[in-house]
């Protein structure tokens, strides 16, 4: 081979290259401004004083946070009641999802008993089944229930996270048994030698150790019931204490053209804190969607 | 100590709670109450049982909010409850029996309202025989008090035998008995349980009557109306009539104008055997709707994941160049709209497709010059636009798992193609592809499975709608799991819970056909028995 034919070829492979490249620029730009049109475009409409969505131009002509005081003041649409109600609902069941399953998983963990092994795989299978899919059955168990116990009942926030947290053991005392498992049994062992409770074992000495996967499961558990729709559009009926995955619907369907703009104020903050969590722990969601487990 | 305390509070509370059910008919859910009570005090009570305490707040919650429900779907899918049979046999019968009425000969009274100066809800009517009865009465709530051994204090009776005042009440003035005639007055029950004395339907101003139960049960299974004589027979949990004083010719129990009588509600629900089933099979207006819905369902599900994983691997490949700068900055950015949490990204598209006021439909007919499709209103173009957003949501995950499962593919095998003179086409074709697949295969049958019951985006987005026919339910853009809701809670239509129950089941019967096979073709199941 000629050296000539050599430089014929390397720059053949330059200019593909570059070629490449700039074709590649152009693919990501493209999905990028696919991925970021919505967003851009609610944004615009939040500070769009104006405030319809027949209206609204990419750029307002009148910026302001006009739409972001009406969101916060109106009485007709108690945002900020709702998104007070997303949170304590989606906190009160993380926390006691983790530990409803942290109880499981120690146990899984640290003891061999009968019928162990079929109590696993049972959990693990149920969750195929989650109760979003017998919403009707459910709906009728917690007016049974509210009859009688009317804070546990339809419209309740206490029905409505017994019924998240019935899915609470599953996929989440999986991952954290794994973890558990990892923990050392010697620790254990000397704290018993030491006398100590299998009770006090656990709550002083693994609870401890296993935080990062307590985190993991909390923030999963989080993000999931915050974004659940069909278990609250059906058990939440009175505004007051619907959440917010109920609530931002109202605008739609009440006078979506008039509230575009308030609509969109509301969506980019009850948006904001779930995109921060989510992008921070990225790895974590991605592994957990591995397993099938949730995000609405 | 603290045990056994926290013990018999469940236990106490199991017995309360157990008692209130099985009076009312709910026995399903009686026994499993008390069957996890059972099993809580076995696990801390039975040394054997030892390990099961940690589990028992865990499997409580999951024998009564994911198994009582899975096991009540199966029961109430062979009912029919639906609206107009919506209790248990002894709730029917107890609202049954608490309604009454003023037979004809029944004494009547004129009377006087007075109202409570402690309780402004608390009613007393003064009542002065018209028909029937020898003296008057005072009438509280739950109570009758002849007139002549009321306290009257001060006050005397006027020349239509009404007090001047009565202690602890005072009149309400006529200016007011109207405001409240309709919404207070007529619905108070006075006097005694067992002779209830009611404002008269037909005159209420002028009369008030002592009113007698409407129904009685002559047995288990038939009511008689003591009013019109008829007699009905729960006939699948509804009472119908069998017997009365007027009978047309066709056997028809009528009123005396000869018009046939309605059922009596409410009824109870019954099991009814396979009746929903062949609803679904034999009644072809709920069979079309049924089947375009379900394979709508499926063809959501496919596309959606064809779509999502097309384009996230496309750019995973074009990311995964080396040469490219600031590839993890733009992946994390691409990352953004599977952040935003489904229900609001939802909201935000149908802004943007509205019809008329929509960016998008008003870019298309300014740029383009005609009028933009009917995303909400257009039985393909719902579909179009559902996919659309779920490309939009979806995307980005799959972009992620590809680039894992990419980088994992040793280049070595590349060059090994390129020697052997593959193109790049061919090495995306036999090597990329079948290797990835191998790689997120699972993911993508659980990708198909959660879309199977993506209930947030199709609601949100445009309710299933819209529908295809006037009369049904179903929905252009309804999959199984949205129908499902508005069989049971739409509005205008009726609940109709056993209907939507046995569209349950088949959801029931997929996601359990999916589950198999992604056990099946990933081995998964076996790693998963391993590692218990």
């Amino acid at each position: 081979m000629s050296s000539a034919t050599m430089d014929i070829m390397s720059n053949k492979m330059k200019r593909d290259r570059w070629l490449g490249y700039f074709g590649r620029l152009l693919i990501v730009f493209a999905a990028l401004a696919f991925a970021f049109f919505p967003i851009i475009w609610i944004v615009s409409a939040s500070l769009n004083e104006t405030g319809t969505l027949n209206t609204q131009k990419l750029i307002p002509t009148n910026a302001g946070l006009d739409n972001y005081r009406t969101l916060l003041n109106s009485n007709v649409h108690p945002f900020a009641t709702w998104m007070w109600n997303s949170i304590k609902v989606s906190a009160i069941t993380a926390i006691l999802t983790v530990f409803v399953c942290a109880l499981g998983a120690y146990a899984f963990s640290r003891f061999r008993f009968t019928g162990r092994r079929n109590l696993m795989l049972t959990i693990f299978l149920v969750q195929v089944f989650p109760n979003s899919l017998t919403i009707v059955a459910t709906f009728l168990l917690i007016q049974t229930i509210g009859r009688h116990i009317p804070s546990f009942g339809l419209n309740s926030h206490g029905g409505l996270i017994l019924v998240y947290l019935g899915g609470a053991l599953g996929i989440n005392t999986w991952l954290m048994k794994g973890f558990f498992d990892s923990i050392p049994r010697e620790l254990d062992e000397s704290a018993r030698i030491d006398g100590a409770s299998d009770w006090l074992i656990f709550w002083r000495i693994i609870f401890p150790l296993v935080r990062p996967i307590l985190a993991v499961v909390g923030i999963l558990s989080f993000v999931g019931t915050y974004g659940d729709v069909i278990i609250a559009l059906t058990l939440l009926k009175d505004k007051e204490v619907q959440t917010l995955a109920i609530g931002l619907n109202r605008f739609i369907t009440d006078s979506f053209n008039q509230e575009w703009g308030v609509f969109s104020a509301g969506a980019l903050i009850g948006a904001i804190p779930i995109v921060i969590v989510i992008l921070s722990f990225q790895r974590f969601f991605v592994s957990g969607l591995t397993e099938g487990a949730v995000k609405g | 100590m603290l045990r056994l305390i926290a013990l018999a509070v469940i236990d106490a509370f199991t017995i309360w709670f157990v008692a209130q059910l099985v009076p009312e008919g709910e026995v399903i859910l009686a026994i499993l109450v008390a069957a996890v009570a059972l099993l809580i005090n076995a696990a801390f009570l039975v040394e054997g049982m030892y390990p099961y305490r940690w589990f028992s707040p865990g499997l409580a919650l999951l024998i009564l909010f994911i198994v009582f429900p899975t096991i009540f779907t199966v029961y109430v899918a062979f009912t029919n409850y639906r609206d107009g049979n919506l209790l248990t046999k002894p709730q029917a019968r107890d609202v049954l029996e608490d309604q009454l009425y003023l037979p004809p000969d029944a004494p009547t009274y004129s009377w006087t309202a007075f109202r409570s100066t402690d309780d402004p809800s608390d009613y007393a009517l003064w009542l002065v025989p018209i028909q029937g009865a020898d003296q008057p009465v005072l009438a509280t709530e739950g109570e009758s008090i002849p007139a002549d051994e009321v306290d009257l204090g001060d006050n005397t009776l006027d020349e239509d035998g009404i007090p001047t005042g009565l202690p602890g009440y005072e009149q309400v003035a006529r200016g007011q008995l109207l405001a409240i005639l309709d919404s207070v007055l007529s619905q108070i029950e006075f006097g005694d349980p067992d002779a209830v004395i009611k404002l008269s339907p037909r005159r209420p101003l002028q009369e008030a009557g002592v009113f007698r139960q409407k129904y009685s049960f002559p047995d288990d299974d038939t009511l008689f109306d003591n009013e019109t004589g008829v007699t009905y027979e729960a006939v699948k949990g509804t009472y119908t009539p069998v017997d009365g004083p007027y009978v047309n010719d066709e056997g028809q129990v009528t009123d005396a104008e000869g018009n046939p009588l309605p059922v009596v509600r409410p009824g109870f629900y019954v099991v009814t055997g396979l009746d929903n089933i062949k609803r679904l099979i034999n009644n072809d207006r709920i069979r079309g709707p049924f089947v375009r819905v379900f394979l709508w369902t499926i063809a959501h599900a496919v596309f959606t994941v064809f779509v999502t994983f097309s384009l996230g691997l496309f750019l995973a490949i074009v990311l995964n160049a080396k040469f490219m700068p600031g590839r993890a900055v733009m992946r994390t950015a691409l990352l953004v709209p599977y952040a935003i949490p489904a229900f609001i990204s939802v909201l935000i598209w149908k802004g943007l497709l509205n019809e008329q006021l929509g960016i998008v439909n008003k870019t298309i007919s300014s740029v383009l010059g005609v009028s933009g499709p009917g995303w909400t209103s257009s039985a393909m173009w719902v579909k179009v636009g559902i996919l659309m957003v779920q490309l939009w949501l979806g995307f980005p995950y799959m972009l992620l798992i590809c680039t894992g499962a990419l980088q994992s593919i040793p280049n070595d095998i590349y060059e090994a193609a390129r020697v052997d003179g593959a193109s790049v086409l061919q090495q995306f074709r036999h090597l990329t592809l079948p290797l990835l697949l191998v790689a997120v295969g699972p993911l993508l049958i659980a990708s198909f499975a959660f879309n199977f019951n993506n209930f947030t985006v199709v609601e949100l987005f445009n309710k299933g709608g819209p529908p295809i026919a006037p009369d049904t339910a179903a929905g252009h853009s309804d999959i199984l799991i949205t129908y499902t809701y508005d069989l049971a809670f739409g509005s205008g239509r009726g609940a109709d819970y056993g209907f939507a129950s046995t569209i349950t089941i088949v959801i029931f019967l997929m996601v359990a056909t999916i589950t198999f096979f992604n056990f099946r073709f990933t081995q998964s199941w076996e790693e998963i028995s391993e590692n218990v």
